[in-house]
């Protein structure tokens, strides 16, 4: 529940730069944000009442609003706002958006988790229906006409009777002289009266993204500012033993160069131990890093070899397997199986790859620090880089730019303290741009996983036992020394809370170390889940010659609410609220069996593929058309629906899609993440290729139509996408693959 | 000195001719809205025009650039007015927004030669530009429309930008 109050005008100056008079309110909430992950991944999160969020209407009319959540990509600088506007009656056109900086008093600032419109949909309509009801208030008072002759419209409050209107402008100081109301006797607009809510507005960042006006971390520029370029260990954990840099500070432009201790175990947000070198410009710094000469005290993951460690545990379940999840009898069910399947399937490490490399500024005045940088987690940035140079948090500013892409990979500030520890180092202000060589070498990668089913099925060809195994470093590795399995909140993304009315279920863990640093990536470890899951229904399904998708509604089974508490696991934190419903799923099927025109006839070499998978709270179904001439293919079409509940943009959940769609294509053909005695193998886009254009396919994009709760988008998209093509790869008379990344068997034409 | 011509105006600067344009835009010219992605000509996030033709700035040293026209996309309008521009608002192409400049100055080469291009003509044209966040559908759209605008009415941006050329 939000509380809405008044906002001093110090802190408005203080974080807009904002002064003048007019109405300001904040909205402050209890920190009831229900975070899908381990509270230790999303630490820091603040506790008791605090400032979220705050409207400013200026006696220019101008009315400000703060987004406090990172653009990157997906909207939400545009689509809280249109929250609040709406609510507010405001003229969209004389609304301007500020972002916030990283400040506790915002809450939780992380922009992960595809939480940001259902966390703060109702904060936003409070507000905006707070200053409304103060707006009218004000004009009532002002004609002394009773203040339901009062009404708000188009930022304007108007008296119908007698024809008089003023704006919210002229109103605003009047209004803020007037107490806030008492959050209970707000009415809220009706759905019918919506103007903004549920339409596809323009990101408000438009125009700049097509002029190149946008500025991103990496273009930040600062007077005095010098350029740096990083030779990091290539090993997790690895130090410098010693570096001779002579050579580098020849290189024109070359100023200084400085070592970064790093090393540190668990990694967290670290820097990682490298060398620096500082340049008058970004081009010199490289070249000057590549005359270093360094040698590594490499360390305890010097013999991590990814491949064979994926092999290993494909081989055979390990014995130390747990089970987290068991009803009926399996071992019955299988002793009384007509018949049986089983299956292994294998994802590597994944790397974010976002266009924008990570880049950061940072400049140290005194006791202040001030960083710019393309960050998900500023509040968490700035914590990190308050450790690393030896400051408080408060001493330390974090500016929030626009981020060139993100998937996860800027929650992890490891850049941002690289940045404070130069800027510290070398007494200038500091801006680290990470080449796109680093970026592949140095994430924090997408767990690999290896995946063991087994299914009895009974006379009736339906599966009458399941055995699902799962092996995969934990996020968690990243946090706390020791952590060798998947935890939890990791087994309910798609694997220990499978949804299938199977009578018999067994689901089970294996530990696995982490030899790299393991982040949470676009979707996280719901890919690797929905791509074994989806596979192994579809196999059976074909095997038993039935139709893959009536058979994946069939194995869902009845209208209900998964429930997996009596069956060793726990439902997920968001249960209570967000119900894991099987009618949604199922519907998702329905939406792309009408939009793809299943099961539509095809030419002997063409094929389709469908998969369903919950996650984020939403549910999303993918079919897939693909055509196979002889090794190699060619992507036709992929039809997605989402139902992710009420959509505030429309537009904006389409295109979440459409990249949703690319983003699980080229993770499922070409993401190979090799690590070789404990160093990444790959390097740049020739070695670890993305779709391109050319070779996308037709994309059919269907929201349904939903009154449920607003629910996730930006993620949910992409985990089915990878059984989808795998099953249609199948389906087109190609081989059944269950290792990724599809190119290891296949051509792309 | 390097003698470099940007956007119709001329630079006298005193670089490495070793140093890739792209750097010399961003970090000497302080023209950031040319991006950097991958340093390898792989990706195109640091198209521009050179003489016209599509050029990745990353690769391209700066001597070798010197004396020829080059536009970036501050330089391909004065106001977001030319028709592939408009088209990607119209089509709300952008998400992140990051690799944009490079696929509208890969589009724009493609349309200035090819006014009305065909399924393939877009595809090959475009297929050195990645965008993570998966625009293109709506970028193959956008140019689409933008070629019908082009036809129809050759565009005062157009003109423009031929004046400064």
């Amino acid at each position: 529940m939000a509380i809405v109050d008044k906002l001093n005008r110090r802190t408005l100056l203080k974080l807009t730069g904002l002064g003048g008079a007019g109405l300001a309110l904040q909205a402050s909430l209890t920190t009831e944000v229900l975070a899908l992950t381990n509270p230790a991944v999303n630490g820091g999160m603040p506790k008791g009442l605090e400032l979220n969020v705050f409207i400013h209407i200026g006696t220019d009319d101008r009315v400000t609003l703060v987004a406090h959540r990172s653009e990157m990509g997906q909207g939400i600088r545009t689509s809280l706002p249109q929250i609040l506007a709406d609510e507010l009656e405001a003229d969209w056109s004389k609304v301007d958006i500020v972002q916030a900086h990283g400040d506790e008093k915002y809450g939780n600032q992380d922009t992960d988790g595809s939480r940001s419109v259902r966390t703060f949909f109702h904060t936003m309509r409070e507000m905006g229906a707070s200053a409304k009801l103060m707006l009218r208030q004000a004009a009532a008072k002002q004609w002394a006409v009773p203040l339901d002759q009062c009404v708000a419209n188009n930022h304007r409050i108007l008296h119908l009777a007698s024809k008089r209107s003023l704006s919210f402008g002229e109103l605003a100081t009047a209004a803020a002289k007037l107490p806030v109301p008492d959050p209970k006797i707000l009415v809220f607009k009706d759905k019918k009266d919506f103007k903004y809510i549920g339409k596809p507005m323009a990101m408000v960042d438009l125009q700049d993204m097509v002029t190149g006006r946008a500025d991103f971390g990496i273009d930040v520029t600062v007077a005095d500012m010098v350029y740096a370029s990083i030779e990091r260990c290539p090993v997790l954990g690895g130090k410098v033993k010693s570096f001779d840099a002579t050579q580098s500070k020849s290189v024109k432009g070359v100023l200084d160069v400085v070592k970064i201790d790093g090393g540190v175990e668990p990694a967290g947000f670290n820097a990682l131990a490298g060398i620096a070198v500082i340049a008058t410009n970004t081009w010199a710094a490289q070249e000057g890093r590549k005359l270093l000469k360094i040698d590594w005290e490499l360390g305890a993951h010097s013999s991590y070899d990814s491949t064979a460690a994926i092999a290993e545990l494909a081989g055979a379940v390990a014995a130390n397997t747990k089970v987290v999840r068991e009803r009926g009898d399996v071992d019955k069910a299988f002793k009384e199986a007509k018949n049986s399947h089983q299956a292994v399937y294998t994802i590597p490490h994944l790397e974010h790859a976002t266009m924008e490399p990570p880049a950061a500024t940072a400049r140290i005045t005194g006791d202040k620090c001030e960083v710019w940088a393309c960050v998900q987690s500023p509040v968490r940035t700035r914590d990190v880089v308050a450790a690393a140079i030896g400051f408080k948090p408060e001493q330390v500013d974090i500016n929030v730019t626009l981020l060139g892409g993100a998937f996860g990979r800027k929650s992890k500030p490891d850049f941002v303290a690289e940045a404070a520890l130069l800027a510290k180092a070398t007494g200038k202000p500091v801006k680290v741009t990470w080449t796109r060589e680093d970026a592949v070498r140095h994430g924090y990668y997408h767990a690999f996983s290896v995946q063991h089913y087994k299914a009895a099925i009974d006379a009736n060809r339906q599966i009458s036992a399941m055995e699902s195994t799962v092996a995969s470093p934990s996020i968690m590795s990243l946090f706390q020394p020791g952590i060798e399995t998947l935890q939890d909140f990791e087994l309910g993304m798609g694997f220990a809370n499978t949804p299938y009315k199977i009578p018999n279920l067994r689901a089970r863990n294996t530990p696995v170390a982490a030899h790299t640093r393991i982040g949470w990536l676009r979707s996280v470890y719901h890919i690797n889940h929905a791509f074994a899951a989806n596979s192994f229904i579809d196999e059976i399904a074909r095997m038993n010659k039935r139709d893959p998708l009536q058979y994946q509604l069939a194995t869902i089974g009845e209208d209900r609410i998964v429930d997996t508490s009596a069956e060793g696991f726990a439902n997920l934190p968001t249960a209570q609220e967000f119900p894991f419903k099987t009618a949604r799923l199922k519907q998702a099927l329905q939406a792309v069996k009408k939009s793809s025109g299943w099961p539509a006839k095809v030419k002997a070499n063409e094929g389709w593929g469908v998969a369903v998978h919950g996650s984020f709270l939403s549910y999303v179904a993918v079919a897939t058309k693909v055509r196979l001439d002889k090794k190699e293919l060619k992507l036709l079409e992929v039809h997605i629906a989402i139902d992710c509940g009420q959509v505030v943009n429309p537009d904006r959940v389409h295109s979440q899609m459409e990249g949703a769609v690319i983003f699980g294509l080229s993770g499922a053909l070409f993401g190979d993440i090799q690590f070789k005695d404990g160093a990444v193998q790959q390097s740049n886009f020739d070695d670890y290729p993305m779709l391109r254009l050319n070779q996308s396919p037709k994309i059919v994009v269907t929201l349904i139509a939903s009154d449920e709760k607003h629910s996730g988008v930006g993620e949910p998209g992409v985990p089915p996408i990878a059984a989808s093509v795998t099953s249609a790869i199948a389906a087109a008379g190609g081989p059944r693959i269950r290792d990724l990344p599809i190119v290891r068997h296949l051509k792309m034409l | 000195m390097t003698s470099l011509q940007v956007n119709g105006k001329t630079h006298q600067l005193d670089v490495d001719g070793n140093m890739p344009l792209l750097w010399v835009l961003r970090d000497i010219l302080n023209m950031t809205g040319t991006k950097f992605g991958c340093g390898k000509g792989l990706c195109g996030a640091c198209t521009v025009h050179l003489n016209g033709a599509p050029v990745r700035s990353c690769s391209l040293p700066v001597s070798a650039a010197a004396g020829a026209k080059i536009t970036t996309i501050e330089g391909l309008s004065d106001d977001g007015e030319h028709p592939l521009q408009q088209a990607w608002v119209a089509h709300k192409v952008p998400q992140c927004g990051y690799c944009q400049s490079g696929q509208l100055m890969s589009a724009a080469a493609l349309l200035s030669r090819t006014p009305k291009p065909n399924d393939d003509e877009i595809e090959q044209a475009m297929a050195g530009n990645i965008c993570r966040c998966g625009t293109y559908p709506r970028i193959k759209a956008a140019i689409k429309s933008a070629a019908g605008v082009q036809i129809q009415q050759p565009s005062k941006t157009k003109q423009r930008k031929e004046g400064i050329a």
